[in-house]
């Protein structure tokens, strides 16, 4: 006796989760069953991920957090220690992680600063040791590196074309459904409309603003991306959004690049990542490794 | 070039993208791909042509990439009065990408997604000196209007909470709404077809600093308020960021 068997028709599947304090849009091409299942890999990983990184996780010996500070200790000891896990000190100064938002006193900061640096953290026997009074903040990484794992396990999952879009740390792989490369818009940082329109395909992206988190005291914008040589909100660009490999690296050179004068240096260094810099005159400029970019007409 | 070997080399690379789009958005679109080592020698001539061709409409130029000869084509288009400018007030783009295998020196005009045939006796006779020079993996392709598509403004408002419809609205029609979505209240105004939000009770209130929306595809998000302003019209966008 002979069975017929009726597969279903692969399609793509779309999905909004909610994670990482924004909406994660998941768009994937498979069968209705194969994309259902991955999705359920995805909530996994991402809450795993929140669970390990988020502002009150104290886990500081589980593999994922040893894996996720080598990477920020690479891009720490790249960029000069532009971008440093060690800055939580300063979000909760200024008040970014209790929203209660205030300019803080040069004695304050002062004190605060001798709390940043990411070589006053040591690994020892599988643990992190973390001195009192320096306070980890994985904002500028994990939800990159979010992305990343949600990514390998979709690829496990056998998903051949999707896209994971976590509130702009976005990863895309094979084809859109017009079977091209995937249109990303980017959003213009201060006005209403795009910037452009970036074509890839196996590719990730992340993009820091100063106009994500922020507040303004006499007319002055203080945003959370901070100097960790200085203590105060990063000057001199509104966003940076960085294309590459990976969307952990992604997310972590974007802070970097945010918080540096020229970032050329830093993506000598990484030459399968380039970035698409707007200034605080909203002038706009391309470092290192170039991808398709188109700019949006309006925004001239 | 004939139309074969421009679609065996520059298609390839990725600077054939702004021509993509544009031939796919029914834009007007038109962009010098030159293969060449040196196209600072090529360029004033080139430039003499596409301006007694009435193509260029301003002397603004920027460097979309870095360019091996970044300096030498700065000097040729200043001593002819382009001034360099942000990328983003151009009318000049310049973008450089590497050939995946050397090709004839030779330059190509496209235009509106067409091949564009240049017949002067000038062009001929730098023509025939370029395909006289070894082959190269160079390319530079100067993007006059290729770069920039324009955005089409969005038709209706679709308001969600945790995922579920609560409202669509026409853009085009002045409104002011509150919305109770459980978690808090947000405020939103809709006026001359664009919308912001005025007012939440979240914490970061992200959605409150966001610009106005008004093109297909761009979305204001409160998380906090599990709610989603999104813009529904024809968009060639798969996802937004930023």
């Amino acid at each position: 006796m002979l069975f017929a068997a009726c597969r279903p028709h692969s399609g793509w599947h779309e999905v909004s989760l909610l994670y990482f304090d924004t909406i994660c849009d998941l768009k994937l091409y498979g069968q209705p069953e194969e994309c259902r299942v991955a999705t359920e890999k995805v909530r996994e990983v991402f809450s795993r991920t929140e669970a390990l990184f988020s502002p009150q996780a104290s886990d500081l010996h589980s593999p994922e957090v040893l894996e996720l500070y080598q990477t920020a200790k690479k891009v720490y000891l790249d960029s000069g220690g532009a971008f440093d896990i060690t800055v939580g000190v300063l979000t909760d100064l200024w008040g970014f992680s209790s929203q209660t938002y205030r300019v803080p006193k040069p004695s304050e900061l002062r004190q605060a600063l001798m709390m940043v640096g990411l070589e006053k953290i040591t690994e020892r026997q599988g643990e992190l040791i973390i001195p009192a009074g320096v306070k980890l903040d994985w904002g500028g990484i994990a939800k990159g590196w979010g992305v990343d794992k949600a990514f390998s396990a979709l690829q496990k999952q056998g998903i051949k074309s999707g896209f994971i879009n976590a509130g702009g740390d976005l990863r895309c792989w094979g084809q859109n459904p017009e079977r091209r490369a995937w249109r990303i818009g980017l959003k213009h940082p201060r006005q209403p409309g795009f910037l452009g329109v970036l074509e890839l395909a196996d590719t990730a992206v992340a993009t820091s603003g100063d106009y994500q988190r922020y507040f303004e005291v006499d007319g002055v914008r203080y945003h959370h991306i901070f100097d960790p040589k200085t203590g105060f909100p990063a000057q001199g660009k509104q966003s940076v959004t960085v294309i590459g490999p990976e969307a952990a690296i992604c997310d972590a050179l974007a802070t970097a690049i945010f918080v540096l004068d020229d970032a050329t240096p830093l993506l000598r260094l990484y030459p399968d990542y380039g970035a698409i810099v707007v200034n605080s005159e909203g002038a706009l400029s391309f470092v290192g490794k170039t991808f398709p970019f188109s700019l949006i007409a309006d925004s001239r | 070039m004939d139309r074969r070997d421009f679609i065996k080399t520059v298609l390839t690379t990725s600077l054939a993208a702004p021509l993509l789009i544009g031939q796919k958005m029914g834009q007007p679109t038109l962009g010098l791909y030159l293969i060449s080592a040196s196209p600072q020698k090529e360029l004033p001539t080139l430039l003499d042509e596409l301006n007694n061709l009435r193509l260029l409409r301003g002397r603004r130029f920027a460097f979309a990439s870095a360019h091996p000869q970044q300096a030498a084509l700065q000097a040729v288009l200043e001593a002819r009065g382009w001034k360099e400018a942000s990328p983003n007030k151009a009318e000049l783009l310049i973008n450089f990408a590497y050939l995946q295998q050397p090709a004839r020196p030779s330059f190509t005009l496209i235009q509106d997604g067409r091949i564009r045939d240049l017949r002067s006796s000038r062009l001929y006779s730098l023509w025939q000196k370029m395909q006289a020079q070894p082959a190269v993996a160079s390319l530079t392709v100067f993007s006059l209007l290729a770069a920039f598509v324009s955005p089409r403004p969005a038709k209706t408002l679709i308001a969600r909470v945790r995922g579920e419809v609560i409202e669509r609205l026409p853009l085009q029609r002045p409104t002011r709404r509150t919305v109770d979505t459980g978690s808090g209240r947000i405020t939103f105004i809709v006026d001359a077809g664009q919308v912001k939000v005025v007012e939440s009770t979240c914490r970061h209130r992200v959605c409150v600093a966001s610009a106005a929306i008004s093109l297909a595809g761009e979305r204001i998000i409160c998380a906090p308020n599990h709610f989603l302003l999104e813009l529904e019209g024809d968009t060639w966008l798969d996802a937004v960021i930023g």
